[in-house]
């Protein structure tokens, strides 16, 4: 006994005895029966075929027919309507085994598992991408994933810039690192490392919420006051007010 | 006998891909569903009358008690600006003056602290930065400063959140020494930075 599950028969002579047929297609192909164990169909298709009865069963149609010829119709029919019912009394037959596994059940779970396989990469890649190379990537340390998107979260100055700049620095520091004249009063520059060093021996940094204004400034109160009758009060209430509101 | 309706493979496929998206894609939303909205305010307490206790005025922050005005607000007393500074400084604080000032104030006010830094070259809107070297600047005491680095002024903003009460002091002492190295008289330096200052004039 042979189990045939979803399979296509087309144009071909088919031997149906004691086989179990499930979901098949049978197109132009001609169902031979040979008299043994009878055949099972569920859930089939047939289109354009013919049925060829052999041995057995071919006697069994001969018999009904000499019983026809002889005068017995009737009984004949009765039979032919038993057929019709399938009330026929069949032999005992094992039942048929399970139908078999072909495989796409495990296609279906295939698909699922390589979705969620695929989600979870994706998950994982944008979480690593987030969390550790992303912030890598934005230091521009040339690692693999280096690009040329501009991402960057630290602001860089173009080069020229940056030159300009670093030029500017050098010449500002280079101004407070070095002895010149100040003023025609006797008022001098000097180095700052210098300025440090004399205010801390000359306690230019006074401590109290209330010391002499003039011990503070001490070194330049003198030079500060000559500035201001020099250049006139208008003059010096000017300037302080637009400088107020620079600070 | 009715036949049911046949489904191909793929047809079979695609459900099962498709049901598979949507049911990732729609995990996602439990959490917004269930987070708190805007539109949905938490009920106000029968205790305190609002959904979040209001600050008792005299609250203060763990690490933000100042009950020091000088050191914490540059004033004295009686209210008025301090003239010195409120602990002694070294030779250590000037360098960490140095450092902060180069990085906070340089870009506007200049690393010489006239005014001109690279932010104000490039289009600093006006007033530009002040120079510390004027004479207004010059005579400030030390409690003026501290009021503008805490609260800012004209387009300077406050770097209250930025620089702690005892950095801005020693910002202002290295605002100091950069008033001194500007300008100071020659005969109140020691001998040898005077002779320093001969020799190097008399340079060609």
């Amino acid at each position: 006994m042979t189990m045939f599950q979803k399979q296509r028969f087309e144009n071909e002579e088919v031997m149906v005895d004691g086989n179990s047929y499930a979901q098949c297609i049978f197109d132009g192909s001609i169902l031979v029966f040979s008299g043994g164990t009878p055949p099972t169909f569920e859930r089939c298709q047939f289109k354009n075929i013919k049925i060829e009865l052999r041995g057995e069963a071919a006697n069994t149609t001969a018999y009904l027919g000499s019983l026809f010829q002889a005068g017995l119709p009737d009984d004949v029919d009765t039979v032919l309507n038993k057929v019709e019912a399938g009330v026929m009394n069949l032999p005992d037959r094992p039942n048929p085994p399970p139908l078999e596994n072909t495989g796409q059940n495990f296609a279906q779970l295939g698909v699922i598992a390589g979705v969620i396989a695929v989600a979870c990469i994706w998950f994982i890649g944008m979480y690593t991408w987030g969390t550790v190379l992303g912030p890598m990537q934005t230091l521009d340390n040339g690692g693999f994933l280096r690009t040329e998107v501009d991402f960057a979260l630290i602001p860089r100055l173009p080069d020229g810039l940056a030159v300009e700049y670093d030029n500017v620095r050098d010449a500002q520091l280079a101004r407070i690192d070095q002895f010149a004249f100040a003023s025609t009063d006797g008022d001098v520059a000097i180095p700052i490392d210098d300025a440090i060093a004399f205010m801390l021996e000359n306690d230019g940094f006074p401590v109290g919420s209330e010391v002499a204004t003039d011990e503070a400034d001490e070194p330049d109160s003198d030079e500060s006051t000559e500035d201001g009758d020099d250049a006139g009060d208008d003059e010096s209430e000017s300037d302080d007010s637009n400088d107020e509101s620079g600070d | 006998m009715n036949t049911p309706t046949k489904h191909t493979r793929k047809q079979r496929t695609v459900f099962v891909v498709s049901v598979a998206l949507l049911a990732f894609v729609l995990a996602a939303c439990g959490n917004l569903r269930e987070q708190p909205k805007f539109n949905k305010a938490y009920d106000a307490s029968p205790l305190f009358e609002t959904a979040a206790r209001e600050l008792d005025p005299n609250a203060v922050p763990i690490g933000f008690a100042r009950q020091d005005l000088h050191l914490s607000y540059g004033l004295t007393e009686s209210g008025e600006y301090a003239t010195g500074f409120p602990f002694e400084m070294t030779l250590e604080d000037l360098e960490e003056g140095r450092r902060l000032f180069e990085g906070y104030c340089a870009m506007c006010h200049g690393y010489g602290g006239y005014g001109d830094g690279v932010v104000a070259l490039k289009g600093y809107p006006e007033p530009a930065p002040a120079s510390f070297h004027i004479d207004r600047l010059r005579e400030a005491p030390t409690g003026y400063y501290f009021d503008v680095i805490a609260n800012g002024q004209g387009q300077m903003y406050d770097y209250a959140a930025r620089v702690r009460e005892n950095d801005r002091w020693l910002i202002i002492a290295y605002i100091r020494a950069l008033q001194t190295s500007q300008s100071v008289p020659l005969d109140s330096l020691p001998e040898d930075v005077q002779a320093n200052f001969n020799a190097e004039e008399q340079m060609p």
